[in-house]
C-alpha cells in the first residue's frame, strides 16, 4: 500500500500528528487525544485509501488507549478529592500507563515520520485491527 | 480469518503483557521508595501543629492541675509497658459537659471534663486513653480524614489552613465514629495495652455497659458513645480480658478529689 501522491502522504502523516499535538493538552485528559484523532479521521472518511488507513490506525491507537487513560485520571481524582489513598498498586498502574502511552508516543512519531515520506507502517496488532475495520 | 486471528492472539498478548507489567510493578514497595510515608508523616504532623493552635484558640484548655496529673500518669503507664514514649502523645483537657475524648493528628488526645467526671475509676478513664492511644498508633486518624474530606482538604489544611478548613476536620473528627473495623482494631490493641500496663480491663467493659446503659432512656447520649457505636459488643471484650497484675492505679478517695474538682 502507497499513497499516490505527496498530498496523500502528508494527509496520512498529519493523522498521526493530530495525537502528538493534543497530547500537550490532553495529557491530564484522556478524552482529548481521542476527539482530535477522530476529528481528523471524520474529516479524511471520503480520502484516498492510503489516508483513511492511516487515520483509521491513529484512532484505533487511542481509542485502546483511552479506557486505560481514563482510569488512570478517575483514580488519580478519587485518591486526590475522594476517600482513597495512594497505594502501591495505584502507582504501579500509573507507571505502567505511562510506559505504554510512551511507547504508543514513540510509534506514532515514528509512524507520522514514514507516513510523510510515503511509506507503509503497520502497528503491531493496532494493524491487524486496522485490516479489518478499513476496506480499500 | 487468518488476520482476524493473528489479531486476536496480539491483542491478548499485549493485555497479558499490560497486566503483568502493572502486578510486577506493583510487587514494589513504592511508597517505601518514594518515602511518601515520611511526607505523609510530615504533612500529619504539619497539620497537627494547625488543629493544636485552633484548638487552643477556640476551647481553651482546662486548667486542672490533678486531674492533669492522672492523665499524664494513665498515658505514662499505657505508654511504658507497650515499649512507647509517653512523651510522643499531646494531651488537651478541655472544659465541657460532653462526654467525649478524639483522637488528632499529630499524636494529640483531646479529653473534656464530662468525659473524667463520668468515669468511676481511673481504670476505665485508662481504657478509654488506650483506645484513643492505639487510633493514633495504628494511623486511623489520617485515614479517617482522608476518607472524610478528602485528600485535598487534609493537605490543605496542613499548609496555611483557614480556620474554616480547621473547624470541618475538627469537627470530623470529634463527631464521626471510625468504621467498624477500625474500632475493632483499636480495641484490640487497646486491652492489649491495658493488659501490658498492668491494668484492669474490666472496668473499660463496665464503662462501656454503663454508657450503653444510658442509651435506652431519652436522655442525652453521651457523645463518645454515639461516635463509638455498638457499646455493648465491644463492652464483652474488656469484661472477657483477665484483668491485670497492677494493684488499683489510685484510691478511690483520691479519684472522686479528682472528680469532684471537675466542672
Amino acid at each position: 500500500m502507497l499513497p499516490a501522491n505527496e498530498s496523500e502522504a502528508e494527509k496520512a502523516s498529519n493523522g498521526y500528528l493530530m495525537s502528538l499535538v493534543a497530547l500537550m493538552v490532553g495529557l491530564p485528559l484522556p478524552i482529548v487525544n481521542l476527539l482530535a484523532t477522530l476529528v481528523f479521521y471524520l474529516g479524511n472518511r471520503r480520502s484516498a485509501f492510503f489516508v483513511r488507513w492511516h487515520c483509521t490506525q491513529a484512532l484505533l491507537s487511542q481509542m485502546l488507549l483511552f479506557p486505560l487513560n481514563s482510569l488512570g485520571f478517575w483514580w488519580t481524582i478519587s485518591i486526590v478529592f475522594g476517600s482513597r489513598l495512594a497505594d502501591d498498586s495505584f502507582i504501579a498502574y500509573l507507571i505502567t500507563l505511562f510506559l505504554f502511552n510512551l511507547l504508543e508516543f514513540v510509534t506514532t512519531l515514528r509512524s507520522a515520520i514514514v507516513t510523510r515520506k510515503g511509506k507503509h507502517v503497520e502497528w503491531w496488532f493496532i494493524g491487524g485491527l486496522t485490516h479489518l475495520v478499513c476496506k480499500p | 480469518m487468518q488476520t482476524l486471528m493473528r489479531t486476536l492472539v496480539q491483542g491478548l498478548v499485549l493485555m497479558v503483557l499490560f497486566l503483568v507489567t502493572w502486578k510486577g510493578l506493583s510487587r514494589v514497595e513504592w511508597r517505601t521508595l518514594l518515602r511518601l510515608e515520611e511526607i505523609s508523616r510530615e504533612t500529619e504532623s504539619r497539620l497537627g501543629e494547625n488543629l493544636d493552635r485552633f484548638l487552643q484558640k477556640m476551647e481553651p484548655e482546662f486548667q486542672a492541675p490533678e486531674a492533669r496529673e492522672v492523665l499524664d500518669s494513665l498515658v505514662f503507664h499505657l505508654a511504658s509497658g507497650s515499649g512507647l514514649e509517653a512523651g510522643d502523645y499531646h494531651l488537651h483537657l478541655v472544659k465541657s459537659p460532653q462526654i467525649n475524648a478524639f483522637a488528632l493528628p499529630g499524636s494529640q488526645i483531646v479529653v473534656y471534663s464530662a468525659l473524667m467526671t463520668e468515669a468511676e475509676s481511673p481504670e476505665m478513664l485508662a481504657g478509654v486513653l488506650a483506645h484513643e492511644m492505639a487510633h493514633i498508633r495504628l494511623g486511623h486518624v489520617k485515614k479517617k480524614l482522608v476518607k472524610e474530606v478528602g485528600l485535598a482538604m487534609v493537605l490543605s489544611a496542613s499548609g496555611n489552613a483557614t480556620p474554616q478548613v480547621l473547624q470541618v476536620i475538627l469537627k470530623h473528627l470529634s463527631s464521626t465514629a471510625f468504621d467498624r473495623n477500625l474500632e475493632s482494631e483499636a480495641d484490640e490493641m487497646a486491652l492489649e495495652m491495658l493488659q501490658k500496663a498492668g491494668i484492669d480491663p474490666r472496668p473499660t467493659g463496665l464503662f462501656f455497659q454503663k454508657i450503653a446503659r444510658s442509651q435506652t432512656g431519652s436522655e442525652l447520649i453521651p457523645d463518645w458513645l454515639s461516635t463509638h457505636p455498638e457499646s455493648a459488643d465491644r463492652a464483652r471484650l474488656f469484661l472477657q480480658a483477665r484483668g491485670g497484675d497492677r494493684k488499683s492505679l489510685m484510691s478511690p478517695e483520691k479519684w472522686e478529689a479528682v472528680r469532684k474538682a471537675l466542672p
